[in-house]
């Protein structure tokens, strides 16, 4: 496997409806050459409809594709040349791995001698050698998996692409496999579309992510943007944790709703007109404690109702006059008191709470 | 459950005691008999093999099975594929096609292929009618009518095999084989067939097995002068009272049906394809 350039993809303006349901919502994507991007969703919000439409196994409503400057929206998938990684591997159960990772080049009438060659230096490449006569029955599921990636990669394509590849994994095999996938992709600078449920994979892994619901991409960016600063309430609650505290918009942040008068808090990141039904939205980590919290414009008390241990981290859920709010806080300090039944002060900036707003789902 | 039916033997137990008295009993009497005739044990088996229109049977039966199987497996395969690939309503629709005759009774359906495909019958009368030929076709009482007969009554038996291996055929191995550059072509005849061909095996080890021993078609439908094993056996038990000789008939009828199904459940699976194992 010579490294070589993935194809940048241009994905412009794909519709797919089922019935009376948009699987594919207007989705437009711009992937880079050699790019990893990943598309992150809860479970029927598109993102296998989007894939295969790309590998030709759908066709769209309208929209269109390009590899490079290659239109193959109406393209039959044999003739697209992209590796495809299905979730279910998809192996030729009558094949052994050496013919199953043959199969495109046997298609693509490679000599005997080059086949040798390639299917040897990719099965190095999973680190696969030992089982190249093996059976695929007597493969275990992450041994299918490099499998099925090598037979996706022998024909040297420009483009992979991935339908939560290793969903059906354990946690441990699929950490080690999200760092030698990640690696081969590096190596090799295919491109990569890779789809899947877990968010702690897509961070992991992707250069950018394309967060999708209902068939639609809400935001792209990379995990960096789309974890720190969401455009919506959705994609805060979708990728890790967050407080969500309701009230209306102001001038400067938001008049949280309590039991009695409404707090005003500072807000830096708002999107909402003031007066409006809003949400602000905190990361749990991102709340100070105690002594911490000198100097921070937000500041609320509350009574500590759970304390949960999460190895290096506290995690704690603090039930104040806006609500229960959850906290992450370093195990490590001067922390020893934070047992439930006891009173705390929170904290946390203006920049930390981001507002959006409240009709556009949440809790 | 386990100590419910105290380990379960008992429930088989009538099942066994019914087989036993009523199938290996009649059937392990009837293979000694082949072998108790005062001239030698083995003059029965002298006689088959020696007389050229015993051979000419056995073979005649062995190709006539041969050809039902065929016809079937190329009428079953796209049928099986319809069935599995179709919305449940017409996956209802082609079973209760498929199943309708096998609940007829055998007589009734044989003499309406007679009616069916006599010189005077609907068939011949539409295609002159249409002048489409002039004379009528032989179509019944010859090895077309046989042909006819047993490859319907057969079908069941090679479709529902073959379905259920192409049921449980993960659908994405097809949509691979054409991400990696197989046309559909390619993709049937690399991967899809390949995959289904255990359905495909045991269906016709089945089939051919059946028909080996198939009796109320060929007397029905087929030649007088083209006779199968199974009315030859009736010939000797009813007209000449060679007790012996169809005896040994039927061993040789049951030993290559038993090994048949052993080769069927050794090297396709045939056990596993009915879930037994
Ligand atoms: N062939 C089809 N016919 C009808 N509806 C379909 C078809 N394929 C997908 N859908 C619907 O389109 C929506 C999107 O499905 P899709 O498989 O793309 O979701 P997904 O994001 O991949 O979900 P998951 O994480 O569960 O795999 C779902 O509501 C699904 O039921
Ligand atoms: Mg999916």
């Amino acid at each position: 496997m010579t490294a070589r350039a993935g194809a940048a993809i241009r994905i412009e303006r794909l519709n797919k409806i089922y019935g009376d349901l948009k699987a594919v919502d207007d989705v437009s994507l711009d992937i880079a050459a050699g790019e990893f991007l990943t598309l992150l969703g809860s479970s029927g919000s598109g993102k296998t409809t989007t894939l295969m439409i790309v590998a030709g196994f759908a066709l769209p409503d309208s929209g269109n594709v390009w590899i490079g400057d290659r239109p193959i929206t109406q393209l039959p998938p044999e003739r697209r040349g992209l590796g495809v990684v299905f979730q279910s591997y998809a192996l030729f159960p009558h094949l052994d791995v050496k013919e199953n990772i043959a199969f495109p080049l046997r298609m693509r009438r490679v000599q005997a001698a080059e086949i040798e060659r390639k299917v040897a230096r990719v099965l190095e490449l999973v680190e696969l050698g030992a089982f190249r006569d093996r059976r695929i029955g007597q493969l275990s599921g992450g041994q299918q998996q490099r499998v099925a990636l090598a037979r996706a990669l022998v024909f040297e394509p420009p483009v992979l692409l991935m339908d939560e590849p290793l969903g059906a994994l354990d946690r441990k095999l699929r950490e080690q496999l999200q760092v030698e996938i990640k690696r081969i992709q590096r190596d090799l600078g295919v491109t990569v579309i890779y789809v899947t449920h877990d968010q702690e994979e897509a961070l992991s892994m992707s250069d950018r992510i394309a967060i999708m619901a209902e068939g639609r991409i809400l935001q792209t960016g990379t995990p960096d943007e789309v974890y720190e600063a969401p455009h919506s309430a959705y994609v805060a609650d979708f990728l890790g944790e967050s407080n969500f505290i309701r009230g209306q918009a102001s001038e400067t942040g938001l008049l949280a709703r309590t039991d009695g008068d409404p707090r005003c808090m500072a807000a830096a990141r708002a999107t909402v007109a003031a007066g409006a039904e809003a949400v602000g939205i905190v990361r749990p980590e991102a709340i100070r404690l105690e002594a911490d919290t000198r100097g921070l414009p937000n500041q609320i008390t509350g009574e500590i109702e759970l304390r949960e241990f999460l190895g290096a981290d506290l995690r704690l859920s603090v039930l104040t006059p806006v609500g229960a709010l959850t906290v992450r806080t370093p195990r490590l300090g001067q922390h020893a008191g934070l047992l439930p039944g006891a009173r705390v002060t929170l904290g946390w900036s203006a920049e930390d709470m981001a507002l959006f707003p409240a009709d556009k789902g949440g809790t | 459950m386990r100590n419910l039916t105290g380990g379960g033997a008992w429930l088989v137990l009538p099942a066994v005691l019914l087989l036993a008295a009523f199938f290996l009993w009649p059937v392990g009497e009837l293979v000694a008999r082949s072998f108790r005739d005062p001239a030698g044990a083995w003059v029965h088996y002298q006689r088959i093999w020696e007389v050229p229109a015993y051979l000419r049977i056995l073979n005649r039966t062995l190709v006539i099975s041969a050809m039902t199987t065929v016809i079937c497996v190329v009428l079953a395969y796209p049928l099986a594929y319809r069935l599995v690939t179709a919305s449940p309503m017409g996956r209802a629709v082609i079973l209760v096609c498929v199943l309708i005759p096998f609940w007829t009774n055998l007589l009734v359906r044989s003499y309406g292929w007679i009616i069916m495909l006599n010189p005077q019958g609907v068939i011949n009368s539409a295609l002159m009618g249409l002048g489409l030929i002039d004379e009528p076709l032989r179509l019944v009482y010859n090895t077309t009518g046989v042909l006819i007969g047993m490859s319907q009554i057969m079908l069941p038996f090679m479709i529902l095999p073959i379905a259920a291996v192409m049921a449980r055929l993960d659908p994405k191995v097809t949509h691979a084989a054409r991400s990696l550059g197989a046309t559909p072509v390619q993709a049937f005849f690399k991967v899809y067939l390949p995959l289904t061909m255990p359905g495909v095996m045991a269906g016709s080890v089945l089939v051919f097995t059946i028909s080996l021993g198939f009796f109320v078609i060929p007397a029905l439908l087929g030649g007088s002068r083209e006779i199968l094993l199974a009315q030859l056996i009736e010939f000797n038990i009813n007209q000449v009272l060679n007790w012996g000789l169809a005896a040994a008939l039927s061993t040789v009828l049951l030993i290559a049906t038993l090994g048949l199904y052993w080769i069927g459940d050794r090297w396709f699976g045939l056990g596993r394809i009915w879930g037994l194992k």
